[in-house]
């Protein structure tokens, strides 16, 4: 790992850690449901990785906010892998829940409300990385993505909300409910165990990101100024 | 006893479809990382270096 300090390879590697122990709570400690059984465990994965989507949105948000208020340019790398990470906790969220789908309503997918907002926000970060992708290097391209980057975090409470302003095949919020949650409390436990793996893993990825796309960046102002 | 074996083996599939989608995902990000800092370490000490002996 050459080129990565010394404190950000230790992170790195305490962070993987700490998922694989939480990985290995939910799938030999953790209990499954009554009725589901040993299928349930899909849960422990499945969720945090929808409340990273959705973090990872709103962090997108955060920095294309910070491009556009305080002009900052950096703000924009850290836009962009958010975008990249929030692209891979979607995709991860669709594919698990596509699992889950398959043993508990018999099919791997349908265009239920949640799914299909879902896979809406993977498309809004797909897109915006096209977009950031295809655009020259300039302020130019950091404030039309920035405007992107605000947009898809509108989706996320439309997602959170699809289960409850439509009919739909999904379940509804057992977890963050005013009268509290409806599962177990080791359940819960898992589920935050797991979820703070998952954002450890994914603080980790965003920092060597960030710090690759900042090296790649002078790099090509270097070049750039060593042409004959 | 039997029920319980049975079930779980069941399961095993989907959830190794699940865990291991997870790991990939993750795991492949970070070696991805890890090989383009090396490749961007190398090409800025070889731009040193031709900044030197220019």
């Amino acid at each position: 790992m050459q080129g990565m300090s010394t404190k950000t390879k230790i992170f790195g590697i305490l962070s993987f850690l700490i998922m694989l122990a939480s990985w290995y709570w939910a799938l030999s400690i953790a209990p499954s449901e009554e009725h589901m059984g040993e299928v349930y465990r899909i849960i422990y994965i499945h969720v945090p990785s929808a409340f990273n989507a959705f973090l990872w949105a709103y962090v997108l948000c955060f920095f294309s906010i910070m491009v556009l208020w305080k002009k900052n340019s950096q703000a924009s790398l850290w836009a962009r892998a958010s975008a990249e990470i929030g692209l891979m906790f979607t995709v991860l969220t669709l594919a698990t829940g596509s699992i889950w789908g398959r043993p508990t309503w018999g099919v791997w997918w349908v265009w239920d409300a949640r799914l299909t907002t879902t896979l809406i926000l993977a498309l809004l970060f797909a897109g915006y990385l096209i977009l950031y992708n295809s655009l020259a290097a300039n302020a130019q391209r950091a404030k039309i993505s920035a405007v992107l980057g605000i947009i898809i975090a509108a989706d996320v409470p439309i997602i959170y909300k699809s289960v409850t302003w439509w009919r739909t095949l999904h379940q509804p919020p057992s977890l963050m409910r005013k009268d509290g949650p409806t599962m177990a409390p080791e359940m819960v436990t898992t589920i935050v165990f797991c979820l703070i793996g998952l954002i450890l893993v994914a603080s980790w990825l965003l920092k060597t990101r960030v710090d690759n796309l900042k090296l790649s960046e002078s790099l090509e102002r270097q070049s750039f100024e060593q042409v004959p | 006893m039997n029920d319980v074996m049975t079930e779980g083996l069941q399961a095993t599939p989907y959830l190794v479809a699940c865990y291991g989608i997870a790991a990939a995902l993750m795991v492949g990000f970070a070696i991805w990382n890890i090989l383009q800092a090396k490749k961007l370490e190398t090409l800025r000490q070889a731009l040193d270096y031709r900044e030197k002996e220019s």
